[in-house]
């Protein structure tokens, strides 16, 4: 089995190659480039909260979203890049001799363009960042493109996990044994965090409050059935589904891991206060309470009020039943 | 798992907002869950049914679907539960039946909030802004079961509650049985500040199946299949696409055209809106009411009806001289959203006093 065999590669729908052939024609680039001793990037592209965005608006969302993208890049990079896409919904661009300089502008122009993509799902607008994980490497250190694209997906991994919106560079190893040297994360809108280890991808990064709150609602829904299901199956005789009681604790708990990140990121929403943008204020109305408005006074009369009323109209109601008795 | 900022975790209540509807009822939950249910129960005709549907109650768009088997209860009429409404002893069965309903609907909107065995569920629910002292305790009652608290709240005011619009606004609340205008103005208000009006959804569904009769006899069309269409293609707009439904004529499925029916049904609702507006703003400081006009809120289900916004505004502008609606961005839980947020606001020695 050769080394690209694993190379996630899809074969897109019309293509001409096999995904076999597309990993043929890319290890062909390598040697191409290492004998004419020409430079290879390795730029690989993941969608921010792709996975969100389609669970929460559907797989039309999705296609329209990733076609967009796959467009816009088809459009913006050179006809002699090539342009691929991977399980995952990861895009892989190979960009042939071209500095590092060059690249870097070219995945800040990719960055900056598909800020401003638009796409509405019913009535919302909604907008998509890209997380960018790339390696550039001179034609004479090249020795294969699975080790190019190793390098690449590290450097994703650290882009995804440092908020999205940015892109990484990952160091290229020349040899199988030196180590490779930890990605260095290149901010784009935000200032990022000052070193950035590969960390676990955060499915809320840039959520906006609607669609964290959808996404709450989904997790709340979907553990509370799973807690249901596992005490239904603790609750029948032992030994007849053990296994299915471990599966249904196992996601009960990895649920429960979820609620608690999302808890976070909503009591840090909350903590921020009303000075934001409507919607994550909105978000601090419905969960908040009171203690957040300039309004406080005049809520608090009213709920004075609201209670006075509720209270008159109980004693009607204790008065007419024992009335009746 | 709790989220963080519910009010007080640490006591296990769980709050919830209600929106019971003539035609949906919501629940904004603090647990994150919002579900809406058409208001509709049913109980199996006979064992026969029972035996078929394996229920004793069924709810909703479930009940509708099953209806041939069921007696089907819509509990509420004009935004209150029917046995409130009915007086005499010949509607005594009646009025039980729909009192139970209602009961077994709020038992349900309440179990699909759902609240964990161990909590407390301290519920607001929004009623008519002229609701009477009548149907207000036939709600109460029917709470009183499936709640160990439970408040009342006028539901223009929660809208406004929910959405922070405390001044200056005046709100209109459009649902399936009532129209509910409410003027904001700072402090909680009283009944001169409120309008409630029966020409809502059902008054449009009426004129659309009246309309619908007068121009093609032959079709035949059941209610169900009038608020159907009034849902899928409510519009009020000058340009409107052709409205194409099909109804059966003699067995045979046949489509027809229902645009100009559409429109006119639904634009009957906007002269009586109007008119409240104008008695609200009328009696309002005569230094404030062009404030007022310029913050009309429409919320509800009702004012999903396209162009609805626009129609009143230029009826605003014919009889008032200005006018500015804004709708708001979540028709069907603005009621309960607001709902919650006063149960959330509501201080914990109230809700004990209720108990």
């Amino acid at each position: 089995m050769s080394e690209l065999d694993q190379i996630p590669i899809k074969t897109p729908p019309g293509s001409l190659f096999n995904a076999a052939e597309l990993e043929r024609l890319l290890e062909a680039e390598v040697d191409r480039a290492r004998r004419y001793d020409y430079s290879l990037c390795c730029v690989l592209i993941a969608v921010d909260r792709l996975e969100a965005l389609t669970d929460l608006h559907g797989s039309s969302a999705h296609d329209e979203i990733y076609g967009a993208v796959e467009r816009f890049l088809r459009r913006d990079l050179r006809t002699s890049d090539f342009i691929g896409t991977l399980m995952g919904d990861r895009l892989l661009a190979v960009i042939p001799s071209t500095s590092r300089d060059g690249v870097v502008d070219v995945v800040r122009r990719l960055l900056v363009g598909v800020r401003k993509l638009e796409f509405t799902s019913g009535d919302r607008q909604l907008r998509v960042t890209l997380s960018v994980g790339l390696t550039w490497a001179p034609g004479s250190e090249l020795n294969g493109f699975k080790r190019l694209l190793g390098a690449a997906q590290g450097a994703l991994g650290a882009a995804l996990g440092s908020g999205g919106d940015r892109y990484v560079e990952g160091a290229f190893a020349k040899f199988e044994e030196a180590p490779a040297a930890a990605p260095t994360p290149a901010p784009e809108a935000a200032p990022a965090p000052a070193a950035v280890a590969p960390a676990p991808v955060d499915a809320t990064a840039g959520l906006d409050p609607e669609d964290l709150l959808a996404a709450v609602r989904h997790v709340l829904g979907e553990h509370a059935q799973a807690v249901a299901r596992m005490e239904d199956a603790q609750s029948r005789p032992s030994g007849e589904n053990s296994d299915q009681v471990k599966l249904l604790e196992r996601r009960v708990q990895k649920l429960a891991g979820e609620l608690e990140r999302y808890q976070q990121v909503v009591a840090s929403l909350i903590e921020e206060g009303g000075s934001r943008d409507d919607g994550v204020a909105s978000l601090g109305k419905i969960f908040g309470g009171i203690g957040q408005g300039k309004d406080d006074e005049k809520r608090k009369h009213m709920m004075g009020d609201i209670f006075q009323a509720n209270l008159a109209l109980k004693q009607a109601l204790t008065e007419s039943s024992e009335g009746g008795n | 798992m709790p989220l963080p900022a519910q009010p007080s975790p640490e006591t296990g209540v769980l709050y919830l907002g209600i929106d019971l509807g003539t035609s949906r009822t919501s629940v904004s939950a603090s647990n994150g869950v919002r579900v809406t249910v058409p208001s509709f129960v049913g109980y199996p005709k006979d064992v026969v049914a029972r035996k078929l549907l394996k229920k004793d109650v069924l709810f909703g768009d479930e009940a509708l679907e099953k209806r041939l088997s069921l007696n089907l209860y819509r509990p509420l009429a004009e935004g209150v539960i029917k046995s409130s409404l009915e007086s005499g002893k010949s509607n005594q069965i009646e009025a039980e039946a729909n009192m139970r309903a209602a009961r077994d609907l709020i038992a349900e909107i309440v179990r699909q909030a759902r609240p964990r065995a161990d909590e407390l569920v301290y519920a607001v629910i929004g009623v008519p802004a002229q609701a009477s002292i009548n149907n207000k305790e036939a709600i109460l009652e029917a709470a009183k079961e499936c709640v160990d608290s439970a408040m009342l709240c006028s539901e223009p005011f929660s809208v406004a509650y929910g959405l922070d619009m405390l001044d200056d606004v005046l709100v209109i609340d459009i649902g399936a049985g009532t129209v509910d205008l409410c003027r904001m103005h700072g402090t909680m208000p009283e009944d001169a500040d409120q309008v409630t009006m029966t020409t809502a959804g059902d008054f449009v569904d009426d004129n659309l199946e009246r309309l619908i009769g007068e121009r093609y006899p032959e079709a035949q069309v059941t209610r169900q299949m009038v608020k159907t269409m009034k849902e899928r293609f409510g519009s009020i707009n000058d340009n409107m696409d052709p409205c194409v439904v099909t109804m059966p004529v003699a067995g045979k499925p046949t489509q027809f055209d229902i645009k100009e029916e559409i429109k006119e049904a639904c634009a009957a609702i906007v002269p009586p809106i109007v008119s409240g507006l104008q008695q609200l703003i009328a009696t309002f400081d005569p230094e404030f009411q062009d404030k007022l006009k310029k913050r009309v809120l429409l919320a509800g289900g009702g004012s999903q009806i396209k162009g609805l916004d626009t129609a009143i505004e230029r009826e605003m502008v014919e009889r008032l001289g200005s006018g500015k609606v804004i709708r708001t961005e979540e028709p069907m839980y603005g009621g309960s959203n607001g709902a919650l947020k006063i149960a959330n606001d509501m201080p914990d020695e109230y809700w004990e006093q209720l108990r």
